[in-house]
C-alpha cells in the first residue's frame, strides 16, 4: 500500500475524534461551568463528564500507530 | 476504611440540658441528630430567644470581619484588653477599634492616592521641565501646561489659531512627546491674559494639567524637584501605617477571636437545642460518635456530670447507613491518598473506602504514563526544595502523593531505560522491561492487561460488597463477571503466545458458562455490564497512548538538540520542549490516572452518598493569626 494513504488513514485516525472529542467537551464544559456556578457540589460528575470523551481520541491515536506500525507489511 | 460508627442517646432530667449540651460542646465526638422516629421522646419546640441569637450572631459576624481586616497578629500577642461580650461597654470598644482601624485605611488610602498622582505628574512635568518659555522682556508670563492626544496633533494648529486671535502673537507654545498616545503641551500666555485662555481651553475641551496643591503656584524644575522627594517620603510613610496596624492586630486580635470563638459557641449551642428532645421530666440527645470514643465519652461525663446523666450507646442496623456520617481511618502512610477522594462525594457508611487502592494504582499509573527518571528525579528534587516551604497538612499530604507519583516514574523509567527520552540510550542506559519507542504493541497489550486486572479488582470488590450485604445473586453474578475477565484475558494471552496455554473447547465452555451465570445473575443488566467491562478495559490503551507520546515528544527534544545549527539554538529549542513535555507529564498522566480510578474503577464497586462527621464542638482556635 502507498505510504502516503498509511500517512492518510493514521492522520485521519487520530484527527476525526478530535474534532470529534474537541467538539463533545465544548459542549459538556460550558454547560458543565454552568451547572457548577449553580450547585459546586456538581464538579466532580462535571469532571468524570467531560473526561468520557476523550476515550474517542485516545483509541484514535492507538489505531493510527497500529497502522502506523503494521501498514504496509502485507 | 470507615469508621464503625454507634448510636448515642445522653439522658438525663430536664433541667440539666444546658449543662448536658454544654459538656457535649467541650469534648465534641458527637455529632447531633435529629429525633428518631420511634423515640418516645418529642423535639424540643419552646420559645427561641431569638433576639438573642441575632445578637451572638452579630457580635461574631463583627468580630469576624474586623480580624479579616486586620493583618496576623503574633503568637505571643498581649493580654486581651477588649470587656466580655455580655459586657455593655463591650459595643463601644469594638466601635473604637473599628473606628481606628477605619482612620488607618482613610490614611492609606491617601497615600497610595498620592503615590499614584506624584508618579503620573512627575512624567509630565519631566517631559514639559525641559522646555524653556519666552515671551519677551517686560511681560509677566503664565505657564499652563497642556495633554492632548496625539492621535489628533491638528488641535495644535486649531489652538494656535484661536489664541492668536485671542492674545495676537503674545504667547508661547511648546510641545514634547510623553508617551505613544499623549503630547505634553507648555503655554505661556501674559499673566493678564491667563484667564481668558483657561477659558478658551475650556470651552474647547482641552486638558489642563493642574498640579495637586502643594506643588502648584512654582516653576515646573522645583515641582520635579518637590515630587522626586515626596516619591521618597512615600513608601517610609506606607511601612509606618503598615507598622501601626500590625500593632493594632497585636493589640485586639487575640481578644477579637475570643469574642468570636465565643459568641459562635453559645450561638451554636442555643441552635443545639432544637436537635434534642425532651419528655415531662427528661431530656435525650441523640448523635453519632465512632464507637471506640463510646467508653471514652460516658467516662467522662460521668466524671464531669456526675450521677443522673446517662451515656448509651447503640450499634447501627443496616437500614440506618444512609443516615450515618463517615469518618476515613487509614493507616499513615495512606493518608495523604485520601486527598484524592476530595473530587467525589464520600463512601456511602457501610461500604468500602477505595483509598488503598487509590494509593497503590495512581501511582502506578503515573509512572507508567510518563516512564522517564530523568522527569522523576526532577520532580523530587523540586519537592525536596519547597518542602520546608509546605504549611499546611494539605500541602503537605499533596507533596506526599506527588513524591509516590514520581518516584514510580523513575522507577518505570529504569525500566523502560529512558532518562530525557532517548538521552539515556546515549550515557549507556538500557531498558530493563521493555522500549517504548520499539515495542508500541507489546506496550499496548501491557497497558490493556493491567487495565483487565484494575478492572477485574474493582469487579471482585463489588462481589464482595454484595455478599457482605446479602445479595447473594448479585454476589455471584458479579464473581462470575470477573472470573470471565480472567478467563478471557488468559486464553487472549495463549492466542498471542505469551504464555503456554492453548485455546480449548473446554475453555470456551468455562467462559460460556460464566458468561451465562452472570447474565442471568445481573439479568439485562448483566449483559450490558460485561460489554460496559470489556469497554472500559480498552480505554486503559490511554496509558499506552499518553506515555507514547510523552516519549516521542522527548525524543523529538534530544533528536533538535542534536541536529539543529547554531547548537546553542538546538539545545535551547530541546530545553524549551523538554520543559513543555515535563509540564504536560505532570497534567496528562495525573488526569488520565484520576479518570481511570473514578470512572472505570469506581464503576465497579463504589457506592457514593456519604457525607463527613461534624461533631458538635466549640468552634476551632485560630492558629497563628490567619485571615477568617
Amino acid at each position: 500500500m502507498s505510504s502516503w494513504i498509511i500517512a492518510f488513514a493514521a492522520a485521519a485516525a487520530v484527527a476525526v475524534p478530535a474534532i470529534a472529542t474537541a467538539w463533545v467537551q465544548s459542549r459538556i464544559g460550558s454547560a458543565g461551568a454552568g451547572a457548577m456556578s449553580e450547585k459546586p457540589e456538581l464538579r466532580s460528575a462535571v469532571l468524570v463528564m467531560l473526561a468520557i470523551p476523550e476515550t474517542m481520541v485516545i483509541l484514535g491515536f492507538v489505531v493510527a500507530v497500529l497502522i502506523l506500525l503494521g501498514g504496509g507489511t502485507k | 476504611m470507615i469508621v464503625e460508627m454507634a448510636k448515642v442517646e445522653v439522658l438525663g432530667p430536664r433541667r440539666r440540658l444546658p449543662e448536658a449540651l454544654a459538656f457535649l460542646q467541650r469534648e465534641g465526638v458527637l455529632e447531633l441528630r435529629a429525633a428518631p422516629g420511634r423515640s418516645p421522646a418529642h423535639p424540643i419546640t419552646g420559645p427561641r430567644d431569638d433576639a438573642e441569637e441575632r445578637r451572638l450572631a452579630a457580635i461574631a459576624d463583627g468580630a469576624r470581619r474586623l480580624l479579616a481586616a486586620l493583618p496576623a497578629p503574633p503568637a505571643d500577642a498581649a493580654a486581651p484588653p477588649l470587656p466580655s461580650i455580655d459586657a455593655p461597654e463591650y459595643a463601644a470598644a469594638v466601635d473604637r477599634v473599628r473606628d481606628e482601624l477605619r482612620a488607618l485605611d482613610a490614611k492609606q488610602a491617601a497615600l497610595v492616592e498620592e503615590s499614584e498622582t506624584a508618579a503620573r505628574y512627575r512624567r509630565l512635568v519631566s517631559a514639559l521641565a525641559p522646555l524653556k518659555p519666552s515671551l519677551g522682556p517686560g511681560v509677566e508670563p503664565q505657564t499652563i501646561g497642556l495633554l492632548l492626544r496625539r492621535d489628533r496633533a491638528d488641535t495644535l494648529g486649531l489652538l494656535e489659531r484661536e489664541l492668536r486671535a485671542l492674545v495676537g502673537d503674545g504667547f508661547d507654545l511648546q510641545w514634547r512627546e510623553i508617551d505613544a498616545d499623549l503630547l505634553g503641551v507648555l503655554l505661556t500666555v501674559p499673566r493678564a491674559q491667563a484667564g481668558a485662555v483657561a477659558s478658551l481651553l475650556f470651552e474647547r475641551g482641552i486638558d489642563e494639567i493642574k498640579l495637586p496643591p502643594r506643588y502648584a503656584n512654582q516653576s515646573l524644575v522645583r515641582a520635579l524637584l518637590a515630587l522626586d522627594a515626596r516619591a521618597r517620603e512615600l513608601p517610609a510613610d506606607l511601612r509606618r501605617l503598615d507598622e501601626e496596624r500590625a500593632a493594632l492586630a497585636a493589640r485586639v486580635a487575640p481578644s477579637l477571636q475570643a469574642a468570636a470563638r465565643d459568641a459562635e459557641a453559645r450561638l451554636d449551642a442555643a441552635r443545639a437545642v432544637a436537635s434534642c428532645g425532651e419528655t415531662a421530666h427528661a431530656f435525650v440527645v441523640w448523635g453519632w460518635t465512632p464507637r471506640e470514643r463510646v467508653a471514652a465519652l460516658a467516662g467522662a461525663a460521668a466524671r464531669a456530670l456526675g450521677p443522673g446523666v446517662e451515656v448509651m450507646a447503640f450499634p447501627v442496623e443496616p437500614s440506618e447507613y444512609g443516615e450515618v456520617p463517615v469518618v476515613l481511618r487509614n493507616p499513615r502512610f495512606l493518608r495523604p491518598f485520601e486527598l484524592l477522594l476530595a473530587l467525589v462525594p464520600l463512601p456511602r457508611y457501610g461500604t468500602i473506602d477505595p483509598t488503598a487502592a487509590l494509593a497503590i494504582f495512581f501511582p502506578l499509573f503515573f509512572g507508567l504514563v510518563l516512564g522517564d527518571a530523568g522527569f522523576g528525579l526532577i520532580a523530587l528534587a523540586a519537592l525536596a526544595l519547597v518542602r520546608r516551604r509546605l504549611r499546611t497538612p494539605v500541602q503537605q499530604q499533596l507533596a506526599v502523593v506527588a513524591a509516590a507519583c514520581a518516584v514510580s516514574a523513575v522507577v518505570f523509567g529504569v525500566f523502560f531505560g529512558e532518562l530525557f527520552g532517548s538521552l539515556g540510550a546515549h550515557l549507556g542506559m538500557r531498558p530493563l522491561l521493555m522500549d517504548r519507542r520499539a515495542m508500541a504493541i507489546p506496550f499496548l497489550m501491557v497497558s490493556l492487561a493491567i487495565g483487565a486486572g484494575h478492572v477485574v479488582i474493582g469487579i471482585a470488590l463489588g462481589a464482595w460488597e454484595a455478599a457482605r450485604r446479602g445479595h447473594v445473586r448479585e454476589a455471584v453474578g458479579r464473581a462470575a463477571h470477573a472470573l470471565l475477565l480472567v478467563g478471557a484475558a488468559l486464553l487472549g494471552a495463549g492466542v498471542v503466545r505469551w504464555i503456554p496455554l492453548a485455546p480449548s473447547t473446554w475453555m470456551l465452555a468455562v467462559l460460556g458458562a460464566l458468561a451465562l451465570t452472570a447474565v442471568v445473575a445481573g439479568g439485562p443488566l448483566g449483559l450490558l455490564e460485561l460489554v460496559l467491562s470489556a469497554g472500559h478495559v480498552l480505554s486503559y490503551a490511554r496509558l499506552m497512548a499518553l506515555g507514547l507520546a510523552s516519549v516521542m515528544l522527548a525524543d523529538l527534544a534530544n533528536h533538535l538538540g542534536a541536529t539543529v545549527k547554531p547548537a546553542a539554538l538546538g539545545w535551547a529549542l530541546a530545553l524549551l520542549l523538554h520543559a513543555v513535555n515535563f509540564t504536560l507529564g505532570l497534567i496528562s498522566p495525573t488526569v488520565c490516572a484520576l479518570r481511570l480510578q473514578y470512572v472505570e474503577f469506581f464503576d465497579k464497586f463504589y457506592q457514593a452518598g456519604g457525607r463527613a462527621w461534624r461533631p458538635f464542638a466549640l468552634p476551632p482556635l485560630q492558629q497563628g493569626g490567619a485571615h477568617v
